[in-house]
């Protein structure tokens, strides 16, 4: 039963043709590779509900690879809020101007929500601005399609074994792995207008709400389960990252944005690109709230609204506000708790 | 009061070797406390440059211009950046800016692992 990987390269945004060759180069490659299904679509974070290339997407069912020019973090999560799910694939590809030093420490265990109705197969995306030659990704796309395929034979083996019946086909899961449908390759390359708007990183999102109350642009919503969701993304102001900065554990990204924290870098790994340092040079020193307030005001104006500066949808932060000595009602209420009643 | 200005090592240590070096106003111009006057790119970083005193810009160091590896090498001696008149009165002492990086080293940690 060899079941093939899907590989999905997501291209550049315009056409550079620097950036082109590598795309054509990495895909030509992999397509002398043995058992990958190997498919192009445009810059996947542009794809509306509506695009041939989102719809193919959605129709993968088994174990995938996003190649694209994205930060991983970005795209995995770009595509678990168009409901295409699955778990955290890691990939060993490494920038090749990344420090060494880099893992300084463990990061610590994710206190996010994370997401929800997750599949058991794994989602790999791979940043093109690693690497300026299609090596590195052709070894770490077989590298991933053997941990694929002994993570099935693992599951295989603990899986009971199944009675088989004579003459009755048997219809296990496997079954939805089969393509759905074929697309036709032009029509996966549509082209994509150009958006704008925050995806949720929620293996940080601790659902403060934050956010929804920043935003006066109705961006944010809430799911049926009381979950922050990007309800209405194209509401979005091109070019704001404001709600990205309120955010207390930088779980927003803004994947088009200029500075690679708010793009979706890992933190501690910036890569190749370079350090902005002009806030220690002494550039205007705005914190990130000052900062996000500025933005949305600019937004809010430009809208003929009103401008409200620090007056709306800013939280008091609890663990700014100085600690106060209990009084006697505190003391009460504390009791209360304990008093199990 | 005419003032040399240039990197100090901690700066040049953040930076590391500078590629290139840009200014946006020239020798005669008068500039405010803080104001941009230039970019600087180097093989870790990028900023922008700001005056450190209002006043009015003498001279640039067009030694630096051509060749920035000054700046790595000399950077109190003849990597020098520009000259300016003004009032130093607002500037800090060795002593003083010594603490001011003690006091920031924490935020500025942040800045470069990637956090805003």
């Amino acid at each position: 039963m060899a079941r093939r990987l899907t590989v999905v390269l997501s291209q550049a945004q315009g056409k550079h043709p620097v950036k082109r060759a590598l795309e054509e180069s990495v895909v030509a490659a992999l397509l002398m590779e043995p058992g990958l299904d190997v498919s192009v679509i445009p810059y996947l974070y542009d794809l509306g509900p509506d695009h041939t290339g989102r719809m193919f997407l959605e129709s993968i069912k088994g174990d995938m690879v996003i190649v694209s020019w994205l930060f991983p973090r970005a795209a995995f999560w770009v595509l678990d809020r168009d409901g295409i799910k699955g778990q955290w694939g890691e990939s060993q590809l490494k920038s090749a101007h990344a420090d060494d030093d880099e893992d300084a420490g463990e990061p610590a265990p994710p206190k996010g929500i994370g997401a929800l109705d997750v599949p058991e197969r794994h989602i790999y995306c791979l940043d093109l601005r690693d690497y300026n030659q299609h090596d590195p990704y052709v070894n770490e796309i077989r590298r991933i399609a053997e941990e694929c395929k002994q993570r099935r034979e693992q599951k295989q083996a603990q899986r009971p074994p199944a009675m088989v019946q004579l003459g009755i086909n048997l219809l296990n899961g496997d079954t939805a792995e089969a393509p759905a449908k074929t697309f036709a390759p032009d029509q996966l390359l549509q082209t994509a207008g150009r958006r704008w708007y925050p995806v949720i990183d929620y293996s940080r999102c601790t659902n403060c709400m934050e956010c929804i109350d920043f935003c006066l642009f109705g961006v944010y919503g809430v799911d049926g389960q009381e979950r922050i969701l990007v309800e209405n993304q194209d509401n979005c102001k091109k070019g704001c990252p404001a709600c990205s900065r309120v955010c207390p554990e930088q779980a927003i990204m803004f994947p088009d944005y200029k500075s690679p924290a708010i793009a979706g870098a890992p933190v501690g790994a910036i890569g190749n690109l370079k350090i902005d340092l002009t806030r220690l040079f002494g550039g205007a020193d705005k914190d990130p709230l000052a900062q996000a307030v500025e933005e949305r005001d600019r937004e809010l104006v430009a809208d003929g609204r009103t401008a409200v500066g620090t007056t709306v949808g800013l939280a008091k932060r609890q663990d700014k506000a100085a600690p106060k000595v209990k009084d006697d009602l505190d003391n009460l209420m504390d009791q209360l708790d304990a008093m199990d009643l | 009061m005419q003032l040399r200005l240039g990197f100090t090592t901690y700066a040049v240590r953040l930076m590391q070797d500078v590629y290139f070096i840009d200014w946006e106003v020239s020798g005669g111009d008068a500039v405010a406390l803080k104001q941009k006057v230039g970019h600087i790119e180097t093989s870790k970083a990028m900023s922008d440059l700001f005056a450190p005193i209002a006043g009015t810009i003498v001279q640039f160091n067009g030694q630096v211009l051509n060749d920035p590896s000054a700046i790595n090498v000399d950077m109190y001696g003849s990597g020098w950046l520009f000259e300016m008149t003004g009032a130093d009165a607002e500037t800090l002492s060795v002593q003083e800016y010594h603490a001011f990086l003690e006091a920031g080293w924490e935020k500025t940690q942040n800045m470069l692992k990637g956090h805003m």
